[in-house]
């Protein structure tokens, strides 16, 4: 009993620890952010009484800019600091305080130890870092002068808008996994490989985002923001609710129709993905086509998510 | 068919079990037993396919375990340290169970918790030992897996509970042909249960063979020497003497009954009387003999 309670107190403890050090994160985040805010507002208003306004105006975004860019700068910052305090936990507690028989228990069960990580990288290969690989490529040509044609469209617009629509279906897949693993599996050990997978995702919107920064406006680059500060909310609140053993045991993910719905949800994605790449020409065939490819993608994340049950 | 081939496993570069070899049929009860230290727990971790050996194979049914979900299915396996996950409580760990092991039955498992008594709604962390090895035993034998591998099982468990398991398994072994390999210190409930032993010191098998080889393998006696021999006298290295009582010497001998018997009394003990010995009496003996 004495161990039992020494795992609990250990659990509380932990979890007390990371509830603080987010708090922290989050809090050093907007206050340095406000006081970065402040020092432009200051340092333009006394560049407006030295040097007058046209001069302000030419150096200087406008309030709203100036606050806007901050507060991006400053998410985007902690974000990647709360996940690096999420990650760097869930490593301790699962190296550190659970060891070996979390491992032990893991292995007793009836899984392949190899095909749930294989097939998570190979998907987030395929779905994250190839699209980004070539987006970064599209745009460097594009930036260089080097625009690509086909059948006379312009590729490299046409793929950074493809995959970026493609990062979306892997944000969407990257939750499923994640939810299907925080239900499926044990919680502390095999968490760590979407909260890796979620990383991933969010560090390749990033750099998409910050890479495209001067290409949108405020208001789209917010939208890819909220998308962006989605993830870590999400790993966040998953890691929370791994906790709750309701969840743990049966699980949102679980439930069929739910499934589905994210099946559709992806497949009407993929779809719409392609009737609206100017990279073909439209008609009948590119219909059929889409929904052919749309379909096996489809199917193959099903099979993956769903299917693993039986794995 | 479990089979064990020339298994051996190694921590460190240190070796943990060599030359392991053990054959289980289906409806048999193996019992493995040792000193602390001797490998049973590595051995039996290698059996339920948590480690890989190093050396030679584990087979059901010709098939490898390690790695291998679909043979892990048939295999259940109670850990002498049942570490669940604390947070869950019995009926969520129930709900993983039944997730992973495609044959789990929760009526199976309802049925032996009317013997057991443990309360579904509450947390693995607050479970006492003995509570935690009721769990884990029903948990595997409710998994209606081919194979059950058991690490000191009865740790922990009451009088009442001792009987209840016995009785299950027992049950589960007539009924449902489960094949069993039990590591236990509790040397009387393994003479009780078990059809096979294997003796393991050091990593390495010292004896293997059925209880009733091992049972009529070691004799003991009570005999008085004429002549004016002392027990100290008795040089003989096949004769191992254990105690005396006055005149009444006790001591144990290996090898074929009848043959010592006439060999005793060519050797002047009088008096000769057969003894009731118990497992433990003859591990002891051979752990000795096998280790001077």
């Amino acid at each position: 009993m004495e161990e039992c309670k020494r795992l609990f107190k250990r659990d509380k403890i932990f979890l007390l620890c990371l509830s603080g050090a987010v708090v922290f994160i989050l809090l050093a985040g907007f206050i340095n952010g406000w006081r970065l805010v402040r020092q432009l507002l200051e340092m333009k208003a006394s560049f407006m009484e030295i040097h007058g306004e046209a001069f302000v105006e030419e150096f200087f975004s406008d309030d709203g800019m100036i606050f806007s860019e901050i507060l991006e700068y400053a998410c985007i910052s902690m974000m990647k600091w709360i996940f690096a305090v999420v990650l760097l936990a869930q490593i301790l507690k699962w190296g550190v305080l659970e060891g070996r028989r979390g491992r032990e228990f893991a292995n007793q069960l009836p899984l392949k130890s190899a095909g749930y990580v294989t097939y998570d990288y190979i998907l987030g290969i395929l779905f994250l870092w190839i699209p980004i690989a070539v987006e970064f490529v599209a745009v460097m040509l594009l930036s260089k002068g080097y625009g690509l044609t086909f059948m006379g469209k312009d590729v490299n617009e046409n793929c950074v808008e493809i995959i970026k629509e493609l990062i979306l279906v892997s944000f969407l897949y990257s939750l499923l996994v994640l939810s299907k693993k925080i239900t499926r599996y044990i919680p502390g050990i095999f968490l760590t490989v979407p909260v890796v997978f979620g990383i991933g995702v969010i560090l390749g919107w990033d750099i998409s985002v910050f890479w495209d920064l001067g290409r949108y406006s405020p208001g789209e680059r917010s939208g890819y923001l909220l998308l962006a500060a989605s993830v870590p909310v999400l790993v966040a609140l998953s890691y929370w609710c791994d906790k709750k053993r309701d969840i743990a045991g049966n699980g949102l993910f679980y439930f069929k129709p739910v499934h589905f719905l994210m099946m559709a949800a992806i497949f009407a994605e993929l779809f719409y993905i392609f009737l609206n790449s100017e990279i073909i020409q439209r008609g009948m065939a590119a219909n059929v086509v889409g929904v052919l490819i749309a379909g096996t993608v489809t199917a193959g994340v099903h099979y993956l998510t769903w299917g693993e049950r039986s794995r | 068919m479990l089979k064990v081939l020339n298994a051996g496993k190694d921590y460190n570069k240190v070796m943990a079990v060599e030359n392991m070899d053990i054959t289980v049929n289906r409806g048999e009860i193996h019992g493995i037993i040792g000193s602390n230290g001797a490998g049973k727990t590595t051995l039996l971790k290698c059996l339920a396919g948590i480690y890989r050996t190093d050396r030679g194979k584990i087979l059901y049914d010709d098939r490898e375990i390690y790695d291998m979900p679909e043979v892990k299915q048939k295999v259940a396996y109670v850990s002498d340290n049942q570490e669940f996950i604390s947070i869950y409580s019995i009926a969520g760990i129930i709900r993983l169970y039944e997730n992973f092991y495609e044959d789990f039955s929760v009526i199976k498992f309802d049925e032996l918790n009317k013997k057991f008594q443990l309360n579904k709604k509450k947390t693995i962390g607050n479970l006492s030992k003995g509570q935690k090895t009721k769990l884990a035993f029903m948990l595997a034998i409710a998994q209606r897996a081919e194979y059950l591998i058991m690490d000191e099982p009865e740790s922990g468990l009451d009088a009442e509970s001792r009987k209840y398991f016995k009785d299950i398994l027992i049950d589960e072994v007539e009924k449902r042909e489960l094949g069993v390999v039990i590591s236990s210190h509790n040397l009387s409930g393994i003479e009780q249960i078990c059809d096979s032993l294997t003796i393991m010191e050091k990593g390495k098998m010292i004896w293997q063979g059925t209880l009733d080889e091992l049972m009529e393998s070691v004799q003991k006696w009570q005999a008085v020497w004429k002549d004016g021999k002392t027990p100290e006298s008795i040089t003989d290295p096949r004769i191992s003497v254990c105690g005396q009582i006055g005149r009444l010497t006790e001591f144990y001998t290996m090898g074929n009954r009848d043959e010592n018997l006439k060999r005793l009394s060519e050797c002047g003990a009088e008096e000769l009387e057969g003894k009731q010995i118990t497992l433990e009496e003859i591990y002891c003996l051979i752990k000795k003999e096998k280790t001077k």
